[in-house]
């Protein structure tokens, strides 16, 4: 069968009409997908206008490939453009009928493409030539020297009148700038004897440059610069921090002790399993449950150096994105973000902690209070039992003291995102810069501490890690007879009370060089015997021993 | 010491005895109670040990008692209700005699197997009906947790088969075969595990697995054995060398008797214990192959579990160490997965361990997987995803991960992990872009509509030759490989135009596939 089809002669027209633009995110593709089912010679679909080629010829972003429509349509529109990508990747476009979330879709994105076409054609001109008459604090982006690449941007400097600055002569083919955002730290000065842009230090500088290499342009409102139309996606992995701010800090970070003892390490995940009563010591900002706004600092006033150390971590951390999320934090979220949920256990796993360091108990039980919200039906019993013992016992002591025996006890539930986000990065910044009381040694003293918690942030706001709603993970086992409470099986990641399965697996698999044969039988016969014994294991008489 | 597969001590093989040199039988089966499994088959020309006399005359005894059959024809064991005959304790055997031999003290445990005279059995072959021959010549010997014992079995015999090279045709009563056909109340009784030739009894090979189960390997499981039976071995020793003593410095002290040495553990002499354990290459064999012929039921086992909020874990750091193979299997799998290799000891095989548990904490996979690719295991998940609609049972509404780059496999292989989800957009903050009331969409699909429909816009296009923007865009079918990545995407389906107030989606694709069939 020979593929020959064609298109309605009108449509035809229409696509290879030069004078019809078609703006669309990747447009070429398109046309040139079509042009093949058509078996028309190269080129005869024209008028293509990619708007992320627009959208980087006004500075608007500064990587075509990686800018999705949806980017744009943030960026430009302030809209959220909803990418389904069960529905965008179906096997139902060819269907005799389209249903009506395909109809919306479809025509929501490509209504949204001429919306961003009109948008920016009408607030972002071209950036253009400077002009002698130029004003002083106009925003301009500075270009390498064959004009192609931009390699920072900022504005006029207000120190026009100068005739020279750092031992350069300032003629007319000269302008100051005042360096606000490097785009390339490598690119070279040619007006400072090829200096790099890295080698200037901390933003912002003010640097000479030919006013030939210098462009007009209109800046995204401020605070629509976000780095994640630039950000690819990060999970598992460290963290190379690639905006220059961080590179600039990674000197700060040297000051810090890398070469800390690795043996004296412990996870947070194992500290969930210990006693974590220990005396609450005071932090510069005390975090109290209450409040809903992370980043706002309250008294006692910080001195400055705290200021600074909150200011490294929230660079270390990675921009805020709790704005991104739904902002009504007294409303409970019951949607499923996700079915495919990152294990919390495995969460905690990821930080680990100096055993010795003054505050990591308290800084643990910070961060576990803010992932487990307690039932209240079972808080409320736990305390009525606590209250008849002798010393009395409280919930907030038990979860202290026997971590594990609570959890059975007690049921939990992980908030939805944009209630968790905020606590939990409240949680880092303020633990994570804090002295240890004798060494000085600050809680996360290396990289992999701030990556690992920028990971966990990450994975937070996906809404991989709260709870799903209207999925019932506790099952009860049966009443603890000594307390009288109910003891409950939770089904949330590797189960807690057993450990799971995982990490018994490998003690008892055979240790040294065995045959295949041999491990496989072993891995069957673990299978079974574990099949087998974990009803009885999880069972409540169990507990009841 | 055992690197042969032999173990401590003479072999069964090494007695002239021996089953297989039964003049008067052909085995038309490969003895022992585990199919497939072969022990050490080592033939060696030399001459072969007799089994020692404080044995054979003891079998001898008991083979004559159990000749007298009441009128049910259970010999007088089987009246008392007893599977074992009963043994004298050294102590009683000290107590009685002032002069013992050490080879009286060995004191064997024999137990009797003639299950023909609970029910008829049929000949494996021809269905017609066995009757009893003979006793097995000689006593076969099984391996306890800290002694031996020994069995005492009879040859069955198939009138009706054809002659074999002019031999009837037998089955000794321990016969898989012939096990098989017994009900299962009965076999439970059976005490032992046989191999070709060796054989260790039921406990000990559950407690070996335990052991094997709780990291002791093979190697030092054999040791324990070893040891445990010398211990055995040893405090007979001490009973007689105490007894010697006690005798001496009575009335023997005058009499000048003479007492026997107690001879070493493994002395094969005519009195010596010929004591014997196998050795861990044996032992390992055996557990693998029981294992291999169980492997069906277990996993029909796991599959029947349910499945419904799932976790899966890849445990990277689990084989590195462990999985090092050696000699010959090492070069048949070796070679396929070379390039993940460096290891110090050996080769590193597998790249990692997958576990799939549900929600009880029963492990629904458990599998090695070879190399870093998710092929691997999509196999496994996609077997799951099968056997719950096969057993009723709901599919997957939760899945945990220590990895959430499994995301798109997961929900690939799972549709369920689908159902309702929202996700959550990188620009939740914002308001949703939606389609002003005032904005009319448009969906055709005929070619005169969408004649209709294009040249609407194209009437518009200025006379003057400046230009006109519409906004574009064309979907077309994607295939999401089991990876998660774009497998395949088909030929444009629909073209979508916005212009002023409007929006049209124009279907195409069946526009196409008619004109190609007309060809």
């Amino acid at each position: 069968m020979v593929k020959t089809g064609s298109l309605p002669n009108q449509l035809e027209l229409l696509l290879s009409n030069p004078h019809i633009c078609k703006a669309g995110r990747s447009v070429n593709a398109d046309l040139l997908a079509l042009q093949k089912v058509c078996r028309k010679p190269a080129g005869s679909f024209c008028g293509a206008i990619d708007l992320a080629r627009l959208a980087k010829e006004r500075n608007i972003v500064t990587d075509i490939s990686s800018t999705t429509l949806a980017d744009l349509a943030a960026l430009v529109l302030k809209r959220r453009l909803d990418k389904n990508t069960f529905l965008r990747t179906s096997e139902s476009w060819e269907n005799q009928s389209l249903n009506a979330d395909q109809c919306l879709y479809a025509a929501k994105d490509v209504y949204a493409s001429l919306m961003v076409y009109h948008e920016i054609t009408k607030c972002y001109p071209l950036p253009s030539p400077l002009l002698a008459t130029t004003p002083a604090m106009t925003p301009v982006l500075i270009y390498a020297s064959n004009m192609e690449k931009v390699i920072a941007s900022g504005t006029l400097s207000l120190q026009a009148h100068l005739t020279s600055f750092d031992g350069i002569n300032i003629t007319h083919k000269h302008a100051l700038v005042d360096v606000q955002r490097i785009h390339t730290p490598g690119a070279k000065v040619k007006s400072h004897h090829k200096r790099t842009l890295k080698s200037f230090g901390d933003l912002p500088f003010v640097i000479v440059c030919e006013r030939d290499q210098l462009r007009t342009y209109k800046p995204l409102p401020s605070q629509a610069l976000p780095s994640n139309t630039t950000m690819t996606v990060v999970m598992n992995q460290p963290v190379k921090s690639r905006d220059s701010e961080f590179i600039h800090h990674q000197s700060q970070a040297d000051f810090f002790d890398h070469e800390s003892e690795l043996d004296g390490l412990i996870s947070v995940r194992e500290s969930l399993s210990e006693d974590l009563s220990g005396p609450q010591l005071t932090t510069f900002s005390n975090v109290s449950h209450t409040e809903t706004h992370s980043t706002s600092i309250e008294e006692p006033k910080p001195s400055r150096d705290q200021l600074a150390d909150l200011d490294f971590a929230e660079k270390k951390l990675g921009p805020d994105k709790s704005s991104e999320l739904k902002s009504d934090q007294s409303q409970w979220d019951h949607e499923t973000h996700s079915r495919v949920l990152k294990d919390p256990w495995h969460l905690f796993h990821m930080i680990y902690l100096s055993a010795s360091h003054s505050h990591r108990k308290q800084f643990t039980r910070e961060l576990r209070d803010a992932f487990f919200i307690p039932n209240k039906y079972d808080y409320q019993r736990l305390n009525q039992w606590g209250a008849m013992q002798n010393p009395p016992q409280s919930y907030e002591k038990l979860r202290n003291t026997s971590p594990e025996w609570t959890r059975t006890r007690c049921r939990h539930t992980i908030p939805p995102p944009h209630i968790l986000y905020p606590l939990v990065r409240k949680v880092f910044l303020t633990y994570g810069t804090i002295r240890d009381q004798t060494t000085k040694q600050i809680l996360f003293p290396t990289d992999s501490q701030w990556n690992a918690a920028r990971n966990i942030l990450d994975l937070i706001q996906r809404g991989y890690v709260s709870d799903p709603p209207r999925v019932s993970l506790y099952t009860q086992l049966g009443i603890d007879q000594k307390s009288g409470l109910a003891i409950y099986r939770c089904a949330r990641g590797t189960n807690a009370t057993e450990e799971g399965v995982h990490t018994h697996i490998r003690q008892w698999l055979p240790k040294f060089g065995v045959s295949l044969r041999h491990v496989q039988a072993s891995l069957l016969d673990f299978t079974i015997r574990h099949n087998l014994l974990v009803i009885l294991l999880t069972s409540s008489w169990s507990f009841n021993r | 010491m055992d690197a042969d597969g032999a173990g401590i001590g003479p072999r069964d093989e090494e007695y002239s005895n021996d089953d297989e040199n039964d003049p008067e039988a052909v085995e038309n089966v490969e003895d022992g109670s585990l199919p497939g499994n072969s022990g050490p088959r080592i033939t060696r020309p030399h001459t072969r040990l007799q089994q020692p006399g404080w044995l054979t005359d003891e079998f001898e005894r008991l083979v004559k008692d159990s000749k007298r059959r009441d009128s049910e024809g259970l010999p007088p064991l089987y009246q008392q209700g007893l599977f074992w005959f009963p043994t004298r304790a050294p102590f009683f055997i000290l107590r009685k005699n002032s002069h013992v031999d050490p080879h009286e003290l060995y004191r064997p445990r024999f137990f009797l197997w003639d299950p023909l005279c609970f029910n008829d059995i049929s000949c494996p072959n021809c269905r017609r009906p066995l009757t009893r021959q003979q006793h097995i010549p000689a006593p076969r010997r099984v391996v306890d947790i800290n002694s031996t014992f020994w069995m005492i079995g009879y040859r069955y015999r198939c009138h009706h088969c054809p002659l074999a090279n002019g031999r009837s045709v037998t089955f000794r009563s321990w016969n898989c075969q012939i096990m098989d056909k017994l009900p299962t109340q009965l076999t439970t009784e059976f005490p032992a595990c046989l191999s070709h030739r060796s054989g260790i009894s039921k406990g000990l090979f559950e407690f070996m697995r335990s052991c094997f189960q709780n990291g002791i390997g093979s190697k030092q499981f054999a040791d324990m054995l070893w040891v445990q039976h010398l211990l055995a071995y040893s405090n007979v020793k001490i009973q007689y060398l105490l007894h010697v003593e006690s005798r001496r410095e009575s009335m023997d002290r005058w009499s000048g008797q003479k007492f026997a040495n107690f001879k070493p553990f493994e002395d094969t002499g005519p009195t010596g214990r010929h004591g014997y354990t196998p050795s861990s290459n044996w032992l390992r064999d055996m557990y693998d192959s029981f294992l291999e012929t169980h492997q069906q039921e277990i996993n029909q086992h796991m599959s029947m579990l349910s499945g419904d909020i799932c976790a899966i874990d890849h445990s990277h750091k689990v084989n590195c160490r462990n999985v090092l193979l050696r000699n010959s299997s090492k070069q048949s799998i070796n070679s396929k997965v070379t390039k993940h290799i460096a290891r110090v000891n050996g080769e590193q095989v597998f790249t990692g361990l997958l576990t799939v548990t549900n929600s009880l904490s029963e492990i629904r996979i458990c599998n090695f997987v070879a190399t870093k690719s998710h092929s691997q295991f999509v196999d496994a998940l996609s077997r799951m995803r099968e056997s719950l609609t096969l057993y009723g049972h709901k599919q997957p509404i939760i899945f945990y991960t220590d990895n959430m780059n499994d995301k798109q496999l997961l929900e690939s292989t799972f549709p369920s992990l689908h159902n309702n989800v929202i996700p959550i957009e990188k620009y939740a903050h914002l308001p949703a872009l939606n389609i002003p009331d005032d904005v009319q969409v448009f969906v055709k699909s005929g070619v005169q509509s969408i004649n209709d429909a294009v040249s609407t816009i194209l009437s518009e296009v200025p006379e003057d030759g400046s230009e006109l923007v519409i906004g574009f865009d064309s979907e077309w079918n994607v295939e999401i490989g089991p990876q998660g990545f774009v497998r395949s995407s088909g030929p444009t389906a629909i073209v979508q135009m916005a212009f002023k107030k409007r929006v049209y989606i124009l279907q195409v694709r069946r526009l196409l596939l008619l004109r190609e069939c007309k060809l």
